[in-house]
């Protein structure tokens, strides 16, 4: 289910939490804006691991598939499935 | 007597149609380079750049930026590569430092650029486009690939000696302006000339091209790769965030050297991004920029024993490395440090005390450079460079440069290095000067003190960003809204990735700021929460 209101709420959650990260919007780009590295992004994918109880596998490491909350939120609902 | 362009001419006289340049299905031939090249510096010198003059390049990593190079160089002016991904603010502090008589810009950075112009409204620079035209508020292009492709594509003699300089790379400065270390043709000759001897490269090398265009790192990549008459294979900015995109690099690419710093070893090792045997081409693997954590080196040696290991080390005042050490076997334990070995042909490396005489082996004292790879200086900054290249104590007609690193000879000469004596810090390959990051902080209005410390963490980042911080009176600013002021003129790279927020910083009893009691604080933090610092393994499961 893309763009599940709760689980894109929790994600902009997690980036506060986590990153002290304020997300723009749901659609922003997180790349292109920086607010991604690759630092951010291993806590980013340990903090959506534990607070989501999915496992996200390296395989499926895709850029596009961290672009925007919303994206990393219908990676999260996948991973669920 | 050489300059950096010479091993791009000589390739395309005797072998034009081999390849330079490789990105994604971009690719370029030594012919096509050095065509390219001369036309644009034909165009430069046309629009009035003159011997000497600086050009700023607003251009992502991609084949064109290295035309863009080659072109500057062919035109004797020095090139000062710009990266893209910084705030604007800083990067105006680089241009106009810089002063340069041109501008060379391609589309994904003409934002950026339009964003810099209008921080100083009367600035008379002319900027022009490597492709179609561009222009935004404050800037039109002169010219565009289109007039590029239209000069002459002869030789054009050069007026430069190898003396000159070829391009000035900024780096973070402790008062909150970068500086620029001015870098001459010769400093990169001599190393490239020892490093392709060194590691054997030979026309058939496909070399890869990791670090970003303004880390002095990448010019061994770009000129060692051009004077051997190899294939360069530039890695794009995005794919670092993918381990196993990186891997699937090398693995496609055939790459036969890697060279990278430190913590995309560490990232790639975490994720488990490459297994036993793979990368078959792979002959050398090097590092350079900070610590490689022995336990990530071991993992890479067990699973590539085909390879070779060399850690490099130097500052960018001494040019890309002053010192090597190649790995005789795999470390027999985690705990054992990887020296930074012993400094390259014409390189010294000095370990002295504070009466600048030598310490006995074993003892730690300041770590020196003297050689043919020190840096001229600051970029028009007299007073810095006195105060880091001071004249030899030996020979007083020669200079040393102090590294602010702290280090150690041992009995059987090779060097090891042992931390900052100063307040820079390495993350993630990037030199950080705390300082620089202290002085935006201080520049909110709702910061009353701050303080900025490095934490080692064990995690794959190298050296952690923390920062302690007391709102102004009445102020109540929670660390998300800081950061994401600081961000406006931080490069992200610089932004705390750990955070407190206290009533009143420690003081020492000399009212200072207790930097240490702030650093034991992120200390056991990060052991309280070991999800922290062990997120890299847990996430690479």
């Amino acid at each position: 289910m893309a763009g599940d209101p709760g689980v894109s709420e929790r994600v902009q959650q997690l980036f506060l939490e986590t990153l002290n990260v304020q997300v723009p919007s749901e659609e922003a780009d997180l790349i292109e804006s920086g607010l991604i590295d690759s630092l951010a992004l291993v806590e980013l994918l340990f903090a959506i691991e534990r607070e989501f109880s999915v496992s996200l596998p390296l395989d499926d490491l895709e850029i596009e598939n961290f672009r925007s909350v919303n994206r990393i939120s219908e990676v999260i609902v996948g991973a669920q499935a | 007597m050489t300059l950096l362009q010479d091993y791009v001419t000589r390739q395309a006289e005797t072998r034009p149609d081999a390849v330079a340049v490789v990105m994604g299905e971009e690719r370029l031939t030594y012919g096509e380079l050095e065509e390219a090249g001369s036309r644009l510096a034909r165009l430069l010198r046309e629009t009035g750049c003159a011997r000497g003059d600086r050009v700023c390049l607003f251009v992502p990593k991609c084949p064109a930026a290295i035309v863009a190079e080659l072109g500057v160089l062919k035109a004797d002016c020095a090139y000062v590569p710009i990266d893209i991904a910084s705030p604007a603010p800083r990067v105006e502090m680089i241009v106009e430092s810089s002063d340069p008589a041109l501008i060379l810009a391609t589309a994904p950075a003409a934002k950026l650029l339009d964003d810099v112009l209008a921080l100083r409204p009367g600035r008379q620079v002319p900027v022009g486009s490597l492709e179609e035209p561009l222009s935004g508020e404050h800037f039109v292009t002169a010219f565009s690939g289109k007039d590029i492709d239209s000069q002459s594509a002869g030789l054009i003699p050069a007026e430069n000696s190898a003396e000159d300089a070829a391009h000035i790379l900024f780096t973070s400065g402790s008062t909150g302006t970068p500086k620029g270390v001015v870098i001459k043709h010769e400093n990169v000759v001599t190393f490239v000339e020892w490093a392709t001897g060194f590691f054997g490269t030979k026309e058939s090398d496909r070399v890869s091209g990791h670090p970003p265009l303004h880390f002095d790192l990448s010019t061994f990549d770009i000129y060692g790769t051009f004077l051997a008459g190899a294939e360069l294979h530039l890695v794009p900015a995005a794919a670092n965030l993918m381990p196993n995109k990186l891997a699937e690099l090398i693995r496609s690419s055939e790459l036969t050297q890697w060279f990278a710093v430190p913590s995309t070893f560490t990232y790639m090792a975490k994720f488990e991004a490459f297994e036993h045997g793979d990368f078959p081409s792979l002959e050398r693997v090097i590092w350079c920029g900070e610590v490689l954590p022995t336990p990530i080196l071991m993992h890479w040696m067990e699973r590539l024993p085909h390879a070779s290991f060399t850690n490099l080390y130097g500052p960018t005042e001494a040019t890309i490395a002053s010192s090597y050490y190649t790995m005789p076997e795999i470390p027999a334990s985690e705990t054992e440090p990887v020296p930074i070995g012993v400094a390259c042909t014409g390189e010294e490396l000095l370990v002295l005390d504070e009466k600048l005489q030598p310490v006995p082996p074993g003892e730690i004292g300041d770590l020196y450079i003297a050689g043919v790879g020190l840096s001229p200086g600051y970029w028009r900054d007299e007073e810095k460079t006195a105060a880091a290249f001071i004249p030899d104590p030996r020979n007083p007609g020669e200079r040393i440069y102090r590294t602010g690193d702290l280090a150690k000879v041992r009995e059987d000469g090779l060097v090891d290095f042992l931390g900052r004596a100063d307040s820079q810090i390495k993350s993630r390959g990037y030199r950080i000067e705390l300082g620089e990051i202290e002085t935006a902080l201080n520049a909110l209005d709702d910061i009353r003190e701050c303080a900025v410390v490095g934490v080692e963490t064990g995690g794959f980042e190298g050296t952690a960003i923390c920062c302690a911080y007391a709102p102004a009176n009445g102020a109540s600013v929670a660390p998300p809204a800081i950061r994401e002021q600081i961000a406006k003129t931080l490069p992200s790279y610089m932004l705390p990735a750990r955070w407190v927020v206290m009533d009143a910083l420690p003081k020492n009893v000399n009212g200072k700021i207790d930097r240490r009691s702030i650093r034991e604080h992120f200390e056991a933090e990060a052991t309280a929460e070991p999800s922290r610092q062990t997120a890299a393994d847990t996430a690479g499961r």
